[in-house]
Order: C-alpha cells, then structure tokens, then sequence
C-alpha cells in the first residue's frame, strides 16, 4: 500500500524547493511542451543533463528520483517492443529477419527516442512533486486559475477539495493498513481464490473504511465550521506568495534551455555545428 | 513457555533514507498465566513488538517463539497461530463491518472454517463473556450499537477464535473512566475464565499497576526492563529516566509516607493501601492505648475516617492533587 507515491515530496532545503510554487507549475507544463519539441538524440540528451542539473539542485537523492521511472517501466518496455515490431515503414535497413518478425534500423531509433521521451516526460513532473508538497501545488494551481472564478466558475472550491484529498491521501492508507492487520488477525484472507473471492474478502476492510472517511468528513466539517471558513469569498492567506529574483533566474534559466532545444531542432540561423550535432538526422 | 524473544530486532523500509529501528535486541519472556503491561512512550516499540507475536509482522532478526510455534519461517500455520494469539488493536471498533452483530463476532472463527453450529455456540459465548445480552444484540447492525457496546463486540470478535493468549493495544483509549473500568473489568474476566496469558499496552500507570503482574518498560526500541510493579514503581531512576508517571495509589502511598503514616512505599492496588492505612492507623492506637487511654479513645473514633482515604484512593488521579 505504500506506493501510492502522490504525496512523494521529498523533504530537504534547496533552491528549487523554495522556488515559487506558481513559477514551477507553469515551467512543469512549458516543459512538457518542449519535449514534444526533441527529435535528436543530442536534444533528449541536453534534456537530461537539465533534469539532472535540476535534481542535483533539489538535494533529492538521484535514487529517489529514478524511483519514478520503475513504475512505468513496463509502459517504456512495452512500447519499445511493439514500435519496433510493427514497425512497417522502410524496406532497405532492415537489420534482422526471421518469418514475419523484421526489425528495421528506423524502428529501433524511432522507438529509442520514445522511450526516453517517455522518461523525460515522467522525471520532470516528479520533480516537481518531489520538491513541491501537494498543498503548495494545489495553492498554486487555484492562483493560476484565478481568472476562471470571474466566470463563476468555483475554483476556490475545487482547490480546497483537491487539498483536502491529498492531504487525506497518506491518513486513509494508514487506517487501511490498521484495517488489514485487524482482520489478518481475525484470520482473513486476502491473498487466495479466485477473482469473485477476493473481491469478497476486501469487504471487511472496504466497509470499515468507508465508515471511518464518513466519521472524519464529518468531523472535518465541523472543525472548519467551527472556525468559521465561509468559502473564498473575503478569505486572505497565511502564506502569500511572491516572487522572487530566483524565480526570474529559474524563468530565464528554462528559457535558455528551451531556446537552445528549439535550435536544435531548427537551425533557424543556418549554424554549421548543428548538422554536425545530430549525424545522419538522428 | 508461550512467548518468548531473544535479540528481537526490526528496522522499518531497511535500506531507504526513512530506515528506522523500531526493536533492537529485545529478549522477553511471557510465562504461562502471566497478566504483562507493556509500557512506553510513543514510538518506543510496544506495538512493533505486538505485532510480531501473530506474524503480522515478520521476524527480521532474532527469534520469536509462541507457544512452541517457531515464527522465523516464512511458511507458517497463520491460522493456528492467530487462533492462538488474539490480538485487540487500538480502537478495535473501527474494524467492525459485518450487517449484524453476530455475523461480525463469527467472522473469525468463519475463518478457521469452524462448523456453524460450533460457530454459534462460541459467538453466544463470547458475547455473554464481554457482557452483552446474546439475545438483545445477536441481530442489530453494530453500527448502531453505543461506543462502549462496539468496543465489546470487537473484543468479542477477537475471543470468538478462544485464543490462549490475548493481546491488547490501549484497551481503554478514547472510553469514559466507567466505561475504562468496565474493559477492565471484563479483561479481568477474560483472564480468569478463558484465556490466561494477557498482555496489555498501556500508558495509564493506575490500569498497569492494578492488573499486571509484570511490567516490561520500553524505550526507543529497546527492552528496559520487566520488573513487577511494586518493584518499578519504587525504583525512583527507572522512573526519572523514561519519564514514567507513578500510579494514584503509590503516589497517595508515598504522601502518607512522608507525612509520617507507617505504610510501605510501594502499594500498587487500592485495596493494598486501604488496608495498609487501616493496619498503620490500628498499629497507631494500640501504642497509644496503654500511655493515654483518652486520646486512644479519641483515635479510634477516627478510624471510620479512613472511608474518606479510601474514598480518595478510589476517585484515584484528581484526588491525590491534595495530597501533594
């Protein structure tokens, strides 16, 4: 149960992690963008050397980091295997035969670079999550979207739903392991007979959890009731957010490697060393 | 010999940044009949260790042994031995779930694949045994049961399975003082008549010291020492060192001791200080009967003062602020 890792922030003190929430979150999804824009393999490799920049300037142990990529590992595996066998697009590279399994060179680059984009695509937002804490995260986003509430839309509302779950994220994985134990001692069995038992045998933990979310809503109600929270409206902060220089430095330090990304991929300014980069096209 | 450890350690998420020892070398030995309390600040291992006597933790390093089963294998008989160590966890009402009262208590031994009549019987027993009227509750929903009722119903889910030894984890937590008093009242009962080795966590000094005849102190994954009460709750360092707090009745014990009253020191049960006051107070007026035969006279009419002591003793905690 413990690897439902959304709440894996990763707590120490650095420079990224004192970085404006807001400014990561967009940079995340600017981010996300750019790796859209690799098509080199000298570009995914500038994206890895600035994830790996930016993990040694989080202090977040690289392990913790990878940790990430094994969850998805079968994904990237699979997908591999399946591009490069069904791949049906050039006839003169073919590197091996055999029946009806061909494997052409194309198709083992076309699915190298897939994979680590999919890497690339999973290390920067768990960066961001191992350096940012859900509540920071969530409080970002309602900042963002603040233009939204002018069109009614109840954003404030929707943030403190998203924080209030996340926050009750690690609290129910906790009972659940309680509620396992307890009825392990009371001799059930979760891990025999078919698919039909086993669901069976989750309604002895499942109910009681239920019941335990239900008792703390409603004590959590009472709790913010009792302290008078009456929505957004005339709500002020106790952690206001502002930027700072290092958020300027963070914003034009992305800039930079999203500018040179682009470069590569276009050669806007006919530069001779850029061919030479990315031999054959690759 | 039901339980016994030697250089019991564990180490929660062992090779990860969040590593931490939770036992280190715990050697422990619960004789047959034995009433233990485990006490211990929060996070110094009691429950760690509880939970190693049903294999619902594994042993890491070291050796557990419960009632001759060997736990260090990782195939084990699990339903023999959770039949065999019932454990009570915190809170344990939050784990009922069943559509009536009867079903839930019976979910145990449905487990162990016990024959249904055979069921019935043990789940009217254990009922009856927590004190609840069979009949009155067999078929409610225990969601509509009281706290205190629910409590009771967990107990008796966990007594359903006749396990030789009980496990408790803060039985009375969260209960008003007679609602506390009636756990333990029924824990008491539960001893007697069904299953005779009890181990029970606790922080509550007064329930420790009035039901255990061993207290094994805890304290940052360690084994302090296990030492009978009347013995700990006079051995001042032990005290002073791990922060623990002297039970109601020995502190109103070593109040009167320091007034000048001849008791012991080290009276754990109020019925052992009640009559210890008694006996020192009669000690009293007979060696003052043979010099002064009116204040004698006087003194004994303060005997049935002692009602107002041993009304003091009862109320226990808040009283004993007097006598400071």
């Amino acid at each position: 149960m413990r690897d439902v890792s959304i709440g894996q922030y990763y707590q120490t003190d650095s420079v990224i992690h004192r970085l404006d929430p807001r400014v990561k979150l967009v940079l995340a999804v600017a981010y996300i963008v750019m790796i859209f824009f690799i098509v080199s393999f000298i570009g995914y490799a500038l994206g890895f050397l600035f994830i790996l920049i930016l993990v040694l300037l989080s202090r977040v142990p690289p392990l913790q980091v990878l940790r990430s990529l094994r969850m998805i590992l079968f994904l990237i595996i699979f997908t591999f295997v399946l591009t490069v066998l069904f791949y049906r697009g050039g006839g003169d590279d073919l590197l091996f035969g055999w029946q009806f399994i061909k494997i052409y060179k194309t198709a083992l680059i076309n699915a190298s670079k897939m994979a680590l984009r999919i890497m690339l695509l999973v290390l920067g937002p768990s960066v961001l999550t191992l350096t940012t804490t859900p509540v920071e995260l969530t409080d970002a986003l309602e900042r963002l979207l603040w233009p939204l509430a002018k069109i009614k839309l109840p954003v404030h509302e929707l943030a403190i739903i998203m924080s209030i779950a996340l926050r009750l994220i690690p609290t129910l994985v906790e009972e659940t392991d309680k509620i396992i134990s307890a009825q392990k001692a009371r001799c059930a069995e979760f891990d025999s007979g078919n698919i039909f038992k086993r669901a069976k045998a989750l309604l002895p933990v499942l109910i009681p959890l239920f019941v335990s979310s239900f008792r703390r809503a409603d004590e959590l109600a009472f709790a913010m009731d009792s302290r008078c929270y009456r929505g957004a409206v005339g709500r002020t902060r106790m952690k206001v957010m502002r930027l700072a220089l290092r958020d300027l430095f963070a914003v034009l330090g992305f800039c930079a490697v999203f500018f040179a990304v682009l470069l590569l991929t276009y050669n806007w300014f006919g530069f001779g060393f850029i061919p030479l980069l990315t031999p054959g096209g690759y | 010999m039901p339980i016994v450890t030697e250089q019991l350690s564990y180490v929660y998420s062992p090779k990860s940044p969040f590593a931490k020892q939770a036992l280190n070398g715990v050697t422990l030995t619960v004789a047959d009949g034995d009433f233990l309390g485990v006490i211990g600040h929060t996070g110094s291992g009691k429950s760690t260790l509880a939970g190693h006597f049903n294999a619902l933790i594994r042993v890491q390093s070291g050796r557990v042994e419960v009632d001759g089963i060997d736990l260090r294998p990782k195939k084990l008989d699990f339903k023999l031995l959770r039949s065999t160590v019932g454990m009570v966890f915190q809170y344990p009402e939050y784990q009922l779930f069943d559509e009536s009262v009867e079903r839930d208590v019976g979910f145990g031994p449905r487990n162990l694949k016990i024959p249904p009549d055979e069921i019935a019987e043990r789940v009217r027993e254990s009922l009856e045994m927590v004190g609840l009227d069979y009949e009155g509750v067999r078929r409610r929903s225990p969601f509509e049961l009281s706290g205190g009722q629910k409590r009771r119903v967990a107990l008796a889910g966990v007594l359903a399975m006749r396990p030789k030894i009980l496990v408790l984890d803060e039985p009375t937590a969260g209960l008003d003082p007679r609602g506390k008093a009636e756990i333990l009242e029924l824990i008491r009962r539960v001893k007697k008549y069904m299953c005779p080795t009890v181990i029970m966590i606790s922080h509550n000094m007064d329930e420790i010291a009035a039901n255990c005849n061993k207290i094994a102190v805890m304290s940052g994954g360690s084994l302090v020492c296990v030492l009978p009460p009347e013995e700990l709750f006079t051995r001042g360092d032990l005290l002073k060192e791990h922060g623990i707090e002297m039970p109601a009745v020995t502190r109103i014990a070593n109040a009167l001791a320091d007034r000048g009253l001849d008791i012991p020191r080290s009276l754990v049960r109020e019925d052992d200080l009640v009559a210890a006051i008694v006996a020192a107070k009669r000690g009293a007026i007979k060696a003052a009967t043979p010099a002064k035969p009116e204040r004698a006279q006087k003194a004994e009419n303060n005997i049935p003062h002692t009602d107002a002591v041993k009304d003091a003793a009862k109320k226990g905690g808040d009283e004993c602020v007097t006598f400071r």
